[in-house]
């Protein structure tokens, strides 16, 4: 029996929200919120290893009541428990009063062997909270892993291969670890509908919600208190406008070509 | 002396007997068998008169679909038509014999130029059947179509009623020719036989073997109704006529929200989940196969048949096994190979509906289990569109365009529902935007929908029922807060789910597919006249328009009121393999687009003309395929239209 745990984020679905240039600011009027796409593949991923070895998957959120859509549709994928980490007091947290307040809500969870992350999220892309979060509980993680070569349950041992530019790397480790994944390492599942429906009409059932007091966190190391960091502005990265042709080939145009580039100043 | 019945002539009372005592224990077999199907059928809210009544309407359209194949129409029409008579013919002589004459003797109907007419008619009615039995068994012998096989009851059955047809002749022509009975050249058939019987002898002794025998196949002959496929005669009558709409919400999302109760099941489970009506209806077919040789994905190869989906519920359903049917009876693949073209709905003479099952099992599959081969629902109930492009994407086509959002309090003569593949899909774009043109030059006051997203057709064909309510909530809403006179889709499925779903959710759209529109406009003279187009054109029905909704004629007559535009009909209508989610499920092998594709070059058109989106894209992909872009030029009727408007 394992226990794992997934932390997934509800995000404004970027593809989107759009960049008001005169204000510098994101235009998310409108936009409709989705699970953080990579998130998804940890929720497979978790399911998976239950499906093979057995246990318990819990599904975890830090985010205002609006997430709960998110944690709905992990349930239906086939999540045991879903606990949504709501307070104002955790509001304006950078990554890491979030992984703080995460991992303090997974000790509050008791046990857990596997946690699982998507690698990063599409609205921020720090790639930070797997590894702040294997920091703070005081454990291994291991980021960007591609897929779970065996569990020994007996001894509580992982091995698991993680992706690099140029290959694989195999891991050994002992559980509980903290693992993040890329979009891609699996296919999620289609979220059951008639379990979707069960969530609808039984959220207590299966839904949490927790605030400060449950967690048993140091206030000042949360929301925007515990935060070092501080956004100071936003600014849109200019378009490069690129130029294009295209030439059938012949030595002329292999001439024209090596013009056109001294033209550049590229050769 | 009159003509009249003469019964039980050269037969000895204890030859009667027999006839009386084999009747009777036939009679107690078939009401056995009535019994043990009525077992199996259940008896729940059936209203037994009202179907009778409605069936008997539906003979002539089941004929009309008999006959699609002259041989095997003809055939059929021929053995039925002959049976009928003379099964009335028998019945007229036990009324006469052991009703009538029993009250009084001089009681009589078949008496002077009755009984000469009725003698004519039953032999002309056994000649009938004769000849077609005589066709059915040729075809089943020598021509073999490869879509029947040869089971023990089919040969049984026809062996049997020949030997009926047959020795009743051979009984007549010994009895013209022992008694040379009055005005007997009417019993045409009799009479010619009579004549080679003149001379033999030992004539009375073969008689009473005949008649013993014939009595005989007549006690076996009728429990056949029931026990052999002979019974889809009896259930024509009593099993529902479903047609293609038949896939009914098993729920109401609304209320389960409200009353939080979850306390149905969706979807083909198990045998149990069949009502009377379909269990009526499965166990009518009698495995002749019109339905497997009109359907798309079987001729692409694919692991579905129509006929076998039916036949292997009927055997569930025969041996009661009450296995989950997506495990057992019938394979996932097969599930989904299905186009849901209704073609075997729209063929099937008896009004059997495979369809309907294969739906209600990816309703199971899906909505209970969520197996999905595709991402396409996971898009739709995330991005509101099967591509999983974002949804602020979806006006990109109309940027250029002169085209405005519906305003509320605002009447408009046309709502335009673009769907998905019209705003997302690069090809259907162009048809979007022929049509804003083509209303545009017409000026008709039309706008779009800022809210519009997914109409949710995909999420029923693939079994989503929840994902589908959802949808359908939200767009009623929507249409609820705007005044227009009609919507105007681009997509037949967009069409054909707003027309025939939503109505079940208590809202009634005036919905118009474009073709539609167009034709309304040549007819009330909005549009005049088109420039010539000197192409040939082959017009590739849509499913969803010519199957579900029964647009037939609008698309010719737009296509004939094009001066020289000259149209070409393939032999044999097969769907383009998009609809029931064939464009967004992989399959292996055989591509149905393909194939459908090769059947229109065959007509070698200039132009493929079709009104749907998955069409014109199934088509350009199979022209890719078999590297014959450039060829033809695949176009909807509306660019058409749109190219020839002055």
């Amino acid at each position: 029996m394992l226990n794992m745990i997934v932390g997934i984020k509800w995000v404004p679905d970027t593809a989107d929200v759009k960049f008001d240039p005169v204000k510098g600011t994101l235009i998310r009027e409108g936009v409709e919120s989705i699970i953080n796409p990579p998130d998804l593949n940890a929720i497979e991923l978790a399911l998976s290893i239950k499906e093979k070895y057995g246990g318990k998957v819990y599904v975890i959120s830090m985010s205002p009541p609006a997430a709960l859509k998110g944690l709905k549709m992990a349930i239906a994928m086939g999540a045991d428990k879903a606990i949504l980490l709501t307070d104002r007091r955790f509001a304006g947290a950078d990554t890491l009063a979030t992984s703080y307040t995460l991992a303090m809500a997974i000790r509050k969870i008791g046990s857990y062997d596997i946690i699982i992350f998507g690698e990063e999220t599409i609205d921020s892309a720090t790639g930070h909270i797997g590894p702040e979060v294997g920091e703070i509980l005081g454990i291994s993680h291991i980021s960007y892993i591609k897929r779970i070569l065996n569990i020994d349950l007996t001894s509580k041992i992982i091995e698991l291969e993680r992706e690099v530019e140029d290959g694989v790397e195999v891991y050994r480790s002992k559980l509980p670890i903290v693992v993040s994944v890329g979009v891609g390492i699996n296919s999620p599942r289609y979220p059951i509908p008639i379990r979707r429906l069960y969530t609808e009409v039984e959220t207590e059932k299966y839904i949490e919600i927790w605030d400060l007091n449950n967690i048993e966190a140091d206030p000042n190391k949360i929301g925007l208190q515990g935060s070092p960091t501080r956004v100071i502005k936003i600014v849109a990265a200019p378009m490069v406008q690129r130029r294009m042709e295209i030439f059938q080939y012949s030595s002329e145009v292999l001439n024209l070509l090596i013009k056109r580039l001294k033209e550049c100043e590229i050769l | 002396m009159i003509a009249q019945r003469e019964h039980f002539i050269m037969v000895p009372e204890w030859a009667i007997l027999v006839l009386y005592i084999s009747i009777i224990l036939s009679l107690i077999f078939t009401m056995y068998g009535i019994y043990h199907k009525f077992s199996i059928y259940g008896i729940r809210n059936f209203n037994f008169l009202s179907t009778l009544r409605r069936k008997t309407g539906f003979i002539l359209q089941s004929e009309l679909r008999l006959l699609r194949e002259r041989y095997g129409g003809l055939m059929h029409t021929l053995i039925v038509a002959g049976l009928v008579v003379l099964a009335i013919g028998t019945f007229l002589v036990f009324f006469e014999y052991d009703i009538l004459m029993k009250i009084n003797p001089n009681y009589r109907i078949l008496t002077g130029s009755i009984y000469l007419a009725y003698e004519f008619i039953l032999d002309l009615a056994g000649l009938l059947l004769i000849i077609g039995l005589v066709m059915a068994i040729t075809r089943r012998t020598i021509f073999k179509p490869s879509r029947l096989e040869n089971r023990v009851e089919d040969i049984v059955v026809l062996l049997l009623l020949l030997y009926g047809g047959l020795s009743g002749f051979i009984l007549e022509g010994l009895r013209i020719a022992a008694k040379g009975l009055q005005y007997n050249q009417l019993s045409f058939i009799g009479y010619i036989l009579s004549i080679a019987f003149l001379n033999i002898n030992g004539i009375a002794e073969m008689y009473l073997a005949i008649w013993i025998s014939h009595a005989i196949t007549l006690a076996v002959t009728l429990p056949l109704f029931i026990y052999s496929k002979l019974r889809h005669f009896p259930l024509f009558f009593i099993s529902p006529p479903y047609s293609v709409y038949e896939f009914k919400p098993s729920f109401s999302l609304n209320e389960v929200l409200k009353s939080k109760k979850i306390d149905f099941k969706v979807g083909l489970e198990s045998i149990d989940a069949l009502n009377w009506g379909q269990r009526v209806n499965i166990d009518a077919c009698v495995n002749c196969g019109r339905c497997r040789d009109v359907c798309p994905a079987y001729r692409a190869n694919k692991i579905l048949s129509p006929k076998a989906v039916i036949q292997k519920l009927r055997e569930f359903m025969a041996k009661n096994i009450c296995n989950a049917i997506t495990d057992s009876a019938l394979h996932e693949n097969e599930i989904w190979a299905c186009t849901t073209c209704g073609e075997c709905v729209v063929t099937c003479p008896i009004f059997i509906n495979p369809l309907n099952y294969i739906l209600e099992s990816r309703r199971y599959l899906v909505t209970n289990l969520g197996k999905v081969p595709t991402n396409a629902l996971f898009n739709i109930m995330v991005r509101g569109n099967p591509y999983g492009l974002p949804r602020s994407d979806r006006r990109n086509w109309m940027k250029d365009l002169n085209v405005s959002y519906a305003k509320e309090g605002e009447e408009v003569e046309v709502i335009l529902w673009v769907g998905c593949a019209g705003a997302y899909d690069s090809r259907a774009q162009k048809i979007a935007k022929s049509l804003v043109s083509l209303l545009n030059k017409l000026n008709i006051k039309f706008a779009v929908l800022r809210e519009e997203e997914c109409c949710g057709e995909l999420a029923r064909r693939l079994g989503d029922e929840i994902l589908f309510q959802e949808i359908v909530g939200r767009n009623i809403e929507i249409f609820r807060k705007y005044k227009f006179k009609q919507i105007v889709t681009l997509c037949p499925h967009c069409y054909n789910t707003f027309r025939n779903d939503y109505s079940d959710f208590n809202i009634k759209l005036n919905v118009k597919s474009h073709v539609e529109l167009i034709y309304d406009l040549i007819a009330n003279g909005r549009i005049k006249t088109f420039s010539p187009l000197n192409k040939t054109i082959v017009y590739h029905d849509p499913c969803y328009l010519r199957n579900y909704n029964g647009v037939l004629v609008e698309p010719r007559k737009i296509i004939k009121s094009i001066p020289e535009l000259k149209i070409v009909e393939t032999s044999k209508h097969f769907c383009c393999g998009g609809g029931g989610g064939g464009n967004w499920i992989e399959s292996e092998g055989v591509r149905i687009n393909v194939q459908r594709l090769e059947d229109i070059a065959m007509k070698n058109p200039d132009v493929i003309a079709t009104a749907c989106p998955y069409c014109v894209s199934m088509f350009e992909d199979a022209l890719k395929f078999k590297d014959l872009e450039g060829k033809f030029e695949v176009k909807d009727l509306c660019e058409i239209v749109c190219g020839v408007l002055r």
